[in-house]
């Protein structure tokens, strides 16, 4: 276009030309005359694309060079700016991410939103574990749902001799793959194992990890808690069961406990809560009908299948609790309710330090432009509009924004495996898998954009405000920054950081004093061990001389004080004995080591 | 780069309008034919009248060709689009309205 714009005026001036050579003017003379009364060639040209409408881009990229170079000019205010806003940006986005994931995110499985949990409750009181008959009975009685399951987490031993680890498994019922709608990547996944219940199903990490991604893997065998399992199936990569923030190596049948704990009566214990109950409703039904329909079949559950006390009779109990149908979507997560409050004040934090960050930028934005004031009078002295140096200004601001954002992904990435990190304790690993996707990415352009508009907009309207003829007349004298503007900037920042930083102290006290909590006694060199003697057969009097050689035996080796008689854990049932555990476990469970026995007292009282 | 005192931007396009109204023409034609016409009482400045050429393009009101002159060069050549004669009429009216409202003023004692 301008090619054609020089042709045509081009053309104009010849004739101009021209026309005064006839009238006996010199030709030299005539082109210079005719190029004066043609006036300037380049405003008109500069007019002329002024018309078009492709100017405004063209001008966002000249504004865009023009901020590079200004940035370039001053990398130290450039590198202080970045970081800040890295920080404010990257921040939020961690935290954003690790919300999505642990409330919000939907389970990577067929239709989510058909599944439920069910729970019992009863005003505050909610029952959200039932027993194995209860499922059995369910699954067999429940018609608005298309399929019934739950699971069961838990530890084992894998592996035999010196290679043996512990890891994650999750004893899972029949229909919990299919009630999911999760299918293998390799091979099959579990349904009803009654026949042969040694097989097990692979996550995809642990196949990745312990078996080197071997296609072949079908059909090898594993070693789980002493028992041989067939390896028949491996999950694809991103499933990792309903719940949030656990997840397992592998799954095997829950009817593989009978293998795992011959002994065990759990599978037929009507008073062991154990067991979650998550359902998927029939297609086409809603949540409310289902809800009112499913409350006679639960009470009938309830008395069929219900807790008995001593005497074999129905405890009462759970007959005034009615059934509740949770949505469950995102599956379910211990964490939710363990964090809930903490992760609304990280939320509110990293929005101040964000708006710390705003104010602070701004400010130097605003000296800046006070310094600025030279440059910007002559671009209005040669013709720039307002409006003109106001673009500029922002476009300057949203370059900041933009390569801040850049860097605060990048940051948000790192903070947020530190995060995970935090949730986590020696007992409990959570495994989150915090990805970057469309919903925190447009969260933090949009971001971007916000800070940009804070921080950007006060400046460039002050530089406007600036006279032009005292600032060209002086050079490049500064002029005193005593601006409303920038004194109550200066005061909001100042007002920020000071809360920040108390809450901060705060934080670090509560903290502090949280993880060394005084148990009460001392409880260095004590160690506490776990032992399960009834899964391998040994209860009732046999156990008592079991445990009785095991205090004998320990006192025979070297470097043991003293030992203390088994103490009661909290489940009634089979478990019993002596626990090790790390010391800081020890500090969590300081509450209930109060009501140990009188032997355990002795020991720990003693220097 | 001043713009013209003495012609109001929109008078500028009614007389190029009509310029054109008579037939198609280059930009140094419109100046060359608006001087004598008027016996050089109206001086069009270039630095006016290439914008205002553009803009009633962009208007749609005028377009333009690239053709061949008397002294086989090429010029760009502006016509009047189906759209600008009903501008035109339009606008012509509007001018000989005002200008009859303000010579009625002026006449009165």
């Amino acid at each position: 276009m301008s090619g054609n714009l020089d042709e045509e005026l081009s053309f104009h001036i010849e004739e101009l030309t021209r026309q005064q050579v006839e009238r006996g003017v010199a030709p030299d003379r005539a082109r210079a005359d005719a190029l004066r009364k043609f006036g300037g060639v380049a405003q008109l040209q500069e007019e002329c694309r002024d018309k078009r409408r492709t100017r405004w881009i063209e001008d966002f990229v000249c504004d865009l060079r023009y901020a590079v170079r200004h940035f370039a000019k001053s990398p130290g205010f450039t590198a202080v700016a970045l970081l800040s806003l890295a920080l404010g940006i990257g921040a939020n986005t961690a935290v954003l991410s690790l919300v999505e994931t642990i409330v919000l995110r939907e389970l990577p499985v067929r239709e989510p939103g058909a599944l439920v949990r069910i729970v019992g409750k009863q005003g505050e009181r909610a029952q959200g574990s039932f027993s194995y008959p209860s499922y059995q009975w369910l699954r067999a009685n429940a018609p608005i749902f298309s399929h019934v399951f739950t699971w069961r987490f838990t530890r084992v031993w894998a592996g035999q001799g010196d290679s043996m680890e512990w890891i994650s498994v999750d004893k899972v019922s029949e229909e919990y793959f299919t009630g999911l709608g999760a299918f293998a990547m390799l091979g099959r996944t579990l349904a009803d194992e009654h026949e042969e219940p040694a097989v097990a199903v692979l996550s995809h990490d642990w196949w990745r990890t312990r078996f080197q991604a071997d296609p072949e893997v079908l059909g090898k065998e594993m070693r789980l808690g002493g028992i041989v399992f067939t390896i028949v199936g491996v999950m694809p990569k991103g499933f990792f069961g309903a719940e949030v923030g656990r997840s397992s190596e592998v799954y095997i049948p829950l009817e593989a406990e009978r293998l795992l704990a011959p002994y065990s009566d759990l599978m037929r214990m009507r008073n062991a809560s154990w067991l979650p109950l998550m359902g998927r409703l029939r297609s086409g039904v809603a949540l409310q009908q289902a809800a009112a329909k499913f409350q006679p079949v639960w009470h009938s559950m309830l008395q069929e299948t219900g807790p008995l006390d001593r005497a074999g009779k129905f405890v009462g109990w759970p007959r005034e609790l009615h059934a509740e149908l949770q949505p469950a979507a995102s599956g379910i997560s211990r964490l939710r309710r363990e964090f809930d409050k903490p992760l609304k004040v990280l939320i509110a934090v990293v929005a101040v330090v964000l708006l710390i960050c705003c104010v602070n930028l701004s400010n130097f934005l605003l000296a800046r432009a006070l310094t600025r004031q030279r440059e910007l009078g002559l671009r209005l002295a040669v013709g720039a509009s307002h409006g003109r140096v106001v673009r500029q200004m922002l476009t300057e601001s949203f370059l900041l924004a933009v390569a801040g954002a850049a860097l605060g992904l990048l940051f948000a990435q790192w903070s947020s495996r530190l995060l995970v990190a935090l949730l986590s304790s020696s007992t409990n690993t959570v495994g989150l898998d915090i990805r970057l996707n469309t919903s925190v990415l447009l969260y933090t352009a949009g971001l971007a954009v916000l800070t940009t508009l804070l921080f950007g907009v006060a400046p460039a309207v002050r530089a406007l405000r600036s006279s032009l003829q005292p600032v060209l007349k002086e050079g490049s004298h500064q002029v005193a920054a005593s601006h409303a503007w920038s004194r109550s900037l200066l005061v909001v920042q100042v007002a920020l950081s000071l809360v920040l930083t108390f809450g901060a102290a705060l934080f670090l006290r509560t903290f502090r004093n949280l993880i060394s909590v005084n148990p009460g006694f001392d409880a260095s060199h004590v160690l506490v061990a776990e032992v399960q003697p009834i899964r391998v057969g040994i209860k009732g009097d046999a156990a008592t001389q079991f445990y009785h050689d095991l205090s004998t035996r320990l006192a025979l080796v070297p470097g043991v004080r003293r030992r203390a008689p088994p103490t009661q854990r909290r489940f009634k049932a089979a478990v019993g004995g002596i626990q090790l555990s790390s010391k800081d476990t020890l500090r969590r469970r300081a509450k209930r080591w109060r009501h140990s026995s009188t032997a355990s007292r002795r020991i720990t009282s003693a220097p | 780069m001043a713009k013209p005192s003495d012609l109001i931007q929109g008078t500028l396009d009614l007389l190029i309008l009509k310029t054109l109204s008579l037939g198609p023409m280059h930009g140094w034609g419109i100046v060359q034919r608006l001087e004598q016409v008027s016996n050089e009482a109206l001086q069009i400045q270039q630095g006016s009248l290439y914008p205002a050429l553009h803009r009633l393009e962009q208007q749609g009101w005028i377009k333009s060709e690239w053709r061949e002159t008397e002294n086989r060069r090429r010029a760009k050549y502006y016509l009047l689009t189906p759209a600008g004669h009903r501008q035109f009429a339009k606008e012509l009216a509007q001018w000989q309205r005002l200008s009859g409202a303000i010579g009625l003023v002026l006449e009165m004692a």
